[in-house]
């Protein structure tokens, strides 16, 4: 589903990615761990295409397409969800109609007919259900005024509404309390089937415990310096990264 | 309630303490301003012909210009030909030790507190102290021409560095800018002047404090700071002038020039005479601050705490040209009784990047009227420039008015300006509150108002940012009844 | 074109004083000249003015020879334009109402020719008839006093409260001349009313607009809003390229009375709409929500001013605009608080979009303030839209144009979701949405 060969990338011309490798297939769930700072938020910024990041070298393979010759809205249409660390407030856009817009440009993607505004509505009310989104926020303007954990659930829901290939989860679970926690990452797996796949970047093990993860990578300036199941995670979790940093170095 | 209406009386009926005449003679020319009087006073400062030249195209434009009448102020008829133009004090204007100056000249300035002595040493402050319009006396010049600075009177300056002066005067305020520059640029009588060379940053806070003393005289400053190529300045400007029962006219023109990765910081604590509880007297203040950031990277920062003068007309400037250079300006004024203030600031983006801040808070007790007047202008082609403003306003007694004006024009699409303006009183919960906890009235709002200022005074050195905090409280003071 | 504008409008006036004045009460008309008079002396205001600087209308002025008619002229109907549907309408035409008969509803309220209303000695017409308007020291409403033959009245009386809007449709079209008029309308709200009003300000859109003369409206509008009267007025100027419209309007509201006013403005004409109310009852609200949306070389300036002459009265402004291609947008905002108006409540916004190079944005929110215990703020922005809202959304599948339409929509659409009603927002948003699309 996903070819990451040798990519690098520079903000302000200073290197942040230098030749990731990854392989993801479907069905799979892959978490990305690793200190402040390697590039795991820089990664999935790159993937979704945000033009303040300059890919310098290699290729990215998404469902058999050139990833890095397509827009952000065309990489989304085909069906790469980014849910954002920080979601942004949009002012004066409802919900309802942001989503409306959405998930008929990637319905008109995959050639099926926009739906009709009780089909949408219905859709709404259902997606809604995984996350427990209360449904006055969706006659809200997009993430206005919303808490931190609405956000988040926000932005699984919209995963839900979008049903996309491939789901990048950038830090979904940072400033979560216990419950919302357990609410949104129950919500990824409830999305989760064997024709999909998702990329869980986190600090934490504890959002491992609810999306167990075929892989886990750790990411260090700008590479993955290894690999392994879910046992990884926590082994990290009880003795840092230090130890594997300096087998790296 | 009572007790609070005391204490806001007794604040704003709140006399000038500063006021006292200094027995000095002085050397004054006839009075009104004509050609004539334009020669005169360029001759007795022994100017070079360009120089008198320089006046006197002044003079022909300040003609044709009327007195401006934009501002939020009630300006008297102000009769020009009957202001004195110069007057410098009789004793011979040099001395090599402190000795030689004038013992009651000393005393006037121990009594308004201005640490001229030894105690500047341990402050690590070089004065050039200007008594009226002539410089009395400069220190520290030779620790500051080690490192290449110049640092001395205007008529020095004009004398031994003449191209600098001619390079730099009026190249950011020209004589044609506005009436009161026209007006300075043709008396001007002293001032000082500053140049800091390429890299070097100046060890110590530089810092000139003026009065006003003669009688029925206008006083008209000139001021000009350079910084060459990553130099850095910190300057200071205080002044408080004694009690007249005239107005007095004071127009001084600053001009600041900061050049590639410099930075100047130009600090002002003005207290002159505001007048009595009456409004009757009082200084007009008519200034003209400007700097240009020409450079890329050039920094500066306007402070100033306004607490006197009967009229105050002043809007320190910024012109951003040097792509990356950034303007800010930080404002107290303090208006009491009759006083007028007219005040604020223009940020002119030009270059690209260009950043400002604006800091404003007026205070207005008594009768006083208090306006906020800020221009920020982005430019064509100042891509990414940027601007906050931020001008609050805080009411003392509901007799007084405050008043904001700002002006944001924008002509280029990248840019990001924002206002924010607040209007407030001191809370009875705040004064409640801080009675409970034993404070007094009086102590209370001092305290409040000082809370409410301390973002500017936090912008001031540290001995400047003292006096300061005095004045406001000070100017506040009153006795409980 | 020797003559000053001044002189060449008190020449027009002079030469025409029988047919202006004809009908009208020997006091209206004694009046006229007054007003002529003040004009003349305070001239048009110039770029050096504080308040009008920024129109810079000595220069429209002089920009043509404008004509003048002192009768009615028949105006092609809007080019397959559908208006919002009303039950009670008042149509004008260049200044003239097309139905000189007065509409008398059985609950009182009287609407129709301001011309009708002035000559049959309506009380509510003859009593409040430039009783707001007067002593503004605005020279263009004293030109507009001097000249006025017509406009639109609409009286509610006191306690009524009035089932659907009134709308008031003006149509300004020129012939093959540049034309110059003058428009006027009244509204008297009775003691404990309520009622809404829409007003639609319409170029003639009909065939060979491109031939015609431009067309330059000095518009007046008087508001009385009684004690109690609860009042909202939503308007929309929308006109072709050659229309200049110059709209003065003046509120003054009695105790616990409240105003609402949304103005929308997405002319391609030059427009200087300025807004002032004066709060005269303690507990009074006034609340306007100002939008415009400017292209191309379109000009649009907002003034408004909010004078709380008494105490414990609220006023919200929020005027937004968006300046794109070499458009011009200008606010100049004032609230002014008098000695005593204590425990005033007063907000002004001021929000611009600034789109394209050659756009352009000026905003001057002001405040003058001679009250202690009050609540004032204001604030200005001007920025771009957001970057990251944009990736947001396109990161949703979302299109470029699309993210920046939606996020336009969404800057636009808390003046417009809040105008009188349902259907006239409908109309509205479909308009909005139309001009969007062009910018």
């Amino acid at each position: 589903m996903l070819e990451i060969k040798n990519l690098h990338c520079n903000v302000e011309n200073k290197e942040i990615l230098r030749g990731i490798n990854l392989s993801v297939q479907a069905g799979e769930v892959h978490a990305i761990m690793g200190p402040n700072g390697s590039g795991k938020s820089t990664l999935a910024s790159v993937l979704a295409g945000n033009e303040k990041f300059e890919v310098t070298q290699g290729e990215v393979m998404f469902e058999g397409m050139n990833l890095l010759d397509m827009s952000i809205e065309e990489r989304a249409r085909a069906g790469l969800f980014l849910g954002f660390q920080y979601p942004v407030e949009i002012p004066g856009v409802s919900m309802a109609n942001f989503m409306k817009v959405a998930v008929n440009e990637r319905r008109k993607y995959l050639g099926l007919d926009p739906l009709s505004s009780t089909d949408f509505l219905r859709m709404m009310r259902e997606k809604g259900k995984i996350v427990e989104l209360d449904s006055k926020l969706t006659s809200r303007a997009v993430n206005e005024g919303f808490s931190g954990g609405e956000k988040k659930k926000n932005e699984i829901f919209q995963m839900a509404m979008l049903d996309p290939k491939l789901a990048i989860l950038d830090e979904t679970d940072s400033g979560l309390d216990i419950d919302a926690l357990r609410i949104v990452a129950t919500g990824v797996t409830k999305l989760h089937r064997p024709d999909n796949a998702t990329i869980v970047i986190t600090h934490y093990q504890r959002l491992l415990d609810y999306i167990v993860p075929d892989y886990v990578h750790v990411l260090y300036k700008g590479r993955i310096i290894y690999s392994g199941t879910k046992e990884l995670a926590l082994k990290l979790e009880a003795e840092g990264y230090d130890w594997l940093i300096n087998q790296y170095q | 309630m009572e007790d609070q209406n005391q204490i806001l009386n007794n604040i704003t009926e709140q006399e000038y303490k500063y006021g006292f005449v200094t027995d000095i003679e002085t050397d004054t020319i006839p009075r009104g301003l004509n050609e004539e009087i334009v020669r005169l006073i360029s001759a007795k400062k022994e100017e070079p012909e360009w120089m008198t030249e320089y006046r006197l195209k002044a003079y022909a434009h300040w003609k044709t210009l009327p007195m401006p009448s934009w501002a939020h102020l009630d300006i008297p008829e102000i009769d020009y030909q009957d202001i004195i133009y110069y007057a410098a004090p009789r004793t011979t204007p040099k001395y090599n030790s402190l000795d030689e100056v004038d013992p009651e000249l000393l005393a006037t300035f121990e009594k308004l507190g201005i640490p001229l002595e030894e105690r500047m040493a341990l402050a690590g402050v070089a004065v050039d102290a200007v008594m009226d319009s002539v410089s009395v006396k400069t220190t520290f010049k030779d620790t500051l021409s080690e490192l290449g600075i110049v640092f001395c009177s205007m008529s020095e300056a004009v004398r031994d560095y003449p191209d600098l002066v001619r390079k730099y005067l009026g190249s950011v305020v020209p004589y044609t800018d506005n009436f009161f520059a026209a007006l300075n640029a043709a008396v001007f009588s002293d001032g000082s002047f500053c140049y800091i060379p390429k890299g070097v940053r100046c060890p110590m806070e530089l810092s000139t404090y003026f009065r006003i003393n003669a009688a029925g005289t206008g006083q008209f400053e000139r001021t000009l700071i350079v910084a060459d190529e990553g130099a850095y300045v910190s300057y200071l400007e205080g002044c408080t002038a004694p009690r007249r029962d005239e107005n007095q006219l004071h127009a001084a023109v600053v001009e600041i020039v900061v050049m590639k990765d410099a930075e100047v910081k130009y600090s002002t604590v003005q207290n002159w005479y505001p007048g009595d509880k009456d409004g009757k007297g009082g200084i007009y203040n008519f200034v003209t601050k400007r700097g240009i950031c020409r450079g890329e990277n050039a920094r500066l920062s306007w402070t100033q705490v306004e607490t006197g003068s009967a009229i105050t007309w002043k809007y320190p400037s910024c012109i951003l040209a040097g792509d990356n250079s950034v303007g800010e300006f930080y404002s107290v004024a303090l208006t009491n009784n009759f006083q007028q203030a007219d005040t604020g600031t223009k940020m002119i983006h030009l270059g690209k990047n260009t950043r400002s801040r604006i800091v404003s808070k007026g205070i207005s007790a008594g009768r006083s009227q208090n306006s906020y007047r800020g221009l920020v202008k982005v430019g064509r082609k100042a891509e990414g420039a940027r601007n906050y403003s931020q001008c609050d306003s805080l009411l003392i007694g509901d007799r007084c008015g405050a008043h904001t004006f700002p002006y944001l024009e924008v002509e280029n699409k990248s840019a990001v300006v924002e206002h924010e303006a607040t209007t407030s009183k001191i809370s009875e919960d705040q004064l409640f509150y801080c009675n409970q906890r034993g404070l007094s009235t009086e102590d209370a709002v001092a305290l409040i108002v000082g809370g409410y200022a301390r973002e500017v005074l936090n912008k001031l050195p540290m001995e400047f940012a003292i006096e300061a905090q005095k004045l406001l409280s000070v100017s506040l003071e009153g006795t409980v009844g | 074109m020797n003559r000053s504008v001044e002189q060449r409008l008190l020449d027009l006036y002079v030469a025409n004083v029988d047919i202006v004045g004809e009908g009208f009460s020997v006091g209206l008309n004694s009046q006229r000249r007054e007003y002529i008079e003040a004009f003349n002396l305070a001239g048009i205001p110039d770029r050096k003015d504080e308040r009008y600087g920024l129109s810079d209308l000595r220069t429209l002025f002089d920009s043509r020879e404008w004509e003048h008619y002192f009768t009615p002229v028949q105006l092609s109907a809007l080019g397959g334009e559908s208006l919002p549907s009303s039950r009670y309408r008042i149509e004008v035409n260049n200044g003239f109402c097309t139905e000189t008969e007065l509409c008398r509803l059985e609950n009182g309220v009287v609407y129709g020719s301001l011309r009708t209303a002035l000559q049959e000695e309506v009380d509510s017409a003859r009593l409040h008839y430039n009783t707001v308007a007067d002593n503004k020291g605005a020279s263009l409403t004293a030109l507009n006093s001097a000249f006025m033959q017509d406009g639109s009245f609409v009286y509610v009386p006191e306690g009524v409260e009035l089932d659907e809007p009134i709308l008031v449709f003006h149509r300004y079209g020129a012939g093959a001349e540049d034309v110059m008029g003058f428009g006027r309308t009244l509204l008297v709200f009775g003691a404990g009313c309520r009622a809404r009003v829409q007003l639609i300000h319409a170029g003639d859109h009909g065939e060979g607009v491109d031939d015609r003369g431009s067309y330059l409206a000095d518009y007046v509008r008087e508001i009385c809003v009684g004690e109690g009267a609860d009042v909202h007025l939503s308007e929309v100027s929308d006109f072709s390229g050659n229309c200049h419209l110059l709209l003065e309007s003046y509120v003054s509201q009695e105790t616990r009375s409240r105003c609402e006013i949304h103005t929308v403005d997405l002319g391609e004409g030059t427009a200087r709409l300025d807004y002032t109310t004066d709060l005269t009852g303690r507990e009074a609200e006034s609340y306007l929500y100002g939008l415009y949306l400017h292209g191309e070389r379109e000009r649009c300036d907002v003034g408004v001013t909010v004078n709380h002459l008494v105490p414990e009265c609220r006023s919200y402004e929020m005027v937004k605009g968006v300046a794109s291609g070499e458009a011009t947008g200008s606010f100049t905002g004032r609230v002014y608080v008098a000695q005593d108006a204590q425990h005033t409540d007063a907000f002004q916004q001021s929000r611009n979009l600034l789109l394209s190079p050659e756009a352009h944005i000026y905003t001057r929110p002001q405040l003058e303030i001679y009250a202690d215990d009050v609540k004032c703020s204001h604030g200005a922005t001007v920025g771009q839209l957001d970057a990251e809202a944009i990736y947001y959304m396109r990161q949703r599948g979302i299109g470029e144009d699309e993210a920046r339409r939606l996020q336009l929509h969404g800057f636009v659409n808390d003046v417009i979701s809040h105008c009188c009603c349902e259907s006239f927002c409908d109309w509205m948003t479909a308009r909005a949405e139309r001009k969007i699309a062009t910018i």
